[in-house]
């Protein structure tokens, strides 16, 4: 079973997409785990940690993921989960989604982009996962 | 898994080291197979000194937000907490939303709370994941002072967590029923303790006279643990202080009356039971061929002799 944290970082309420996305994924079979909004990264990265998920996704819509989005990324590998998979969403301009990649958020979906496009990525990025956790 | 990485791993869940805690209960909750068998044999010895208090009650209730403040108080006494919450798994896809550790992310940060978020899987038992005592057993080894199991939304009948936990706290709400749902048996009769919760509601007196004027009916044992009804406010934090007072007596009193060894021993018992049948189920395949189910849709046959033939074919 893989298991995904969906969080919100930050302080803007709009957790309608992170809703959407999470219900998404527990309708393609994920183990979804919901933090709710305004997350500090500390926290979640922790609740990453102590819930031992395979990837997670940030939503955040108030334009500071310049800021966090890399916090996260930092704090995970600092807590040595190497292994996960770091995606996002929300309001965030295509500069900043390269910018983000190199600073380890693999993929940032923007607004509309259709739930099993997400379902995918994560589908073919986590193959090898499942696979050995089936064995 | 190599011998030596499962001990690092068991060295790392008794010092109480997240990462492994983490692992550790992964490995015993997906895999039947050798290595969790194996893990949880070395982890087994270092439980059972635990305090293990079970939630329960229907959807909304507020278990988890009650949990969150039965911890926080916990924690002011310089104890640690291991919390267990289950959700449901979706029987369709097989995919879960797990929505507890929301209400609890204001212990994410505090390095004495291990949260674990569970799904119930398919095979769920009595509004609990069939893998609930190994999941516990590496909470306990970790060394917490307390383990706080919370059940899913629960029905009626689902008096398991009695069996695993040494006491447990039935929640319910204002406006859930009369007095006559009170008085039906199974998951009522199996509570060492109901919390009226969402105590702000203005019906909190009628419900508290409801569930006392049924509970002070127990006629079936004398000197025996009185049930309390206490109420309770997960906003303001009211009434939190009185429910860590009740479990705390709840085991004095088990341990002055004996009832602390019998129901370690149903634990037992029940665990044992469990696992035997779980390791049977895996056993077994349920499958029926387009022939026999045309046969039993036409009910030229019945299931009993499928069920005979599957037994038969054990593997």
């Amino acid at each position: 079973m893989l298991r995904v944290l969906i969080a919100k970082p930050g302080l803007d309420g709009h957790d309608r997409g992170a809703k959407v996305v999470a219900r998404a994924l527990r309708d393609a079979g994920f183990e979804v785990i919901y933090t709710g909004i305004r997350q500090t990264p500390e926290m979640i990265a922790e609740s990453a940690l102590q819930e031992d998920v395979d990837c997670v996704g940030l939503s955040l819509l108030s334009g500071s993921h310049m800021t966090l989005f890399p916090k996260v990324a930092e704090l995970i590998k600092e807590k040595g989960m190497k292994d996960v998979l770091l995606f996002g969403g929300g309001i965030i301009p295509s500069d900043d989604m390269r910018k983000l990649k190199k600073f380890g958020v693999e993929k940032v979906f923007g607004p509309g982009t259709p739930t099993n496009e997400i379902v995918r990525f994560l589908r073919e990025r986590l193959q090898n996962k499942a696979k050995r956790r089936k064995q | 898994m190599l011998p030596f990485e499962i001990k690092e791993l068991v060295l790392g869940v008794i010092s109480g080291e997240s990462r492994s805690i983490s692992r550790a209960l992964s490995l015993v909750e997906n895999n039947g197979d050798v290595t969790a068998d194996k893990l949880l044999q070395k982890v087994y010895p270092y439980g059972g000194n635990s305090r293990v208090v079970g939630i329960t009650g229907a959807t909304g209730v507020g278990k988890s937000s009650l949990i969150c403040g039965l911890a926080r108080q916990i924690r002011k006494r310089g104890q640690t907490v291991g919390i267990i919450s289950i959700d449901p798994t979706s029987p369709t896809s097989g995919g879960a939303f797990l929505g507890d550790r929301l209400r609890m992310q204001e212990l994410a940060l505090d390095s004495g709370v291990f949260i674990r978020s569970v799904a119930g899987g398919k095979d769920s038992v009595a509004s609990m994941t069939r893998k609930i005592f190994p999941l516990m057993h590496v909470m306990e080894a970790s060394g917490k002072h307390f383990v706080f199991i919370e059940t899913m939304g629960s029905g009626q009948d689902d008096c398991l967590i009695s069996k695993v936990a040494q006491t447990t706290l039935y929640v319910t709400i204002p406006d859930l029923g009369d007095e006559i749902q009170a008085m039906k048996a199974g998951v009522v009769e199996a509570a060492d303790a109901v919390v009226v919760n969402k105590a702000d509601s203005p019906n909190k007196d009628k419900a508290v006279a409801s569930w006392k004027n049924i509970i002070t009916m127990d006629t079936r044992k004398h000197g025996a643990w009185k049930v309390p009804v206490l109420t309770s406010n997960s906003l303001t934090g009211e009434g939190i202080d009185a429910i860590v007072s009740c479990i705390d007596a709840h085991e004095r009193h088990m341990k002055d009356s004996g009832e602390w060894e019998r129901r370690k021993k149903d634990s037992i018992r029940e665990e044992v039971k469990l696992l035997a049948l779980s390791k049977l189920r895996d056993q077994l395949e349920f499958n029926l061929n387009e022939k026999e189910m045309g046969a039993l849709l036409e009910r030229r046959s019945d299931p009993l002799v499928f069920v005979d033939k599957f037994l038969k074919k054990r593997r």
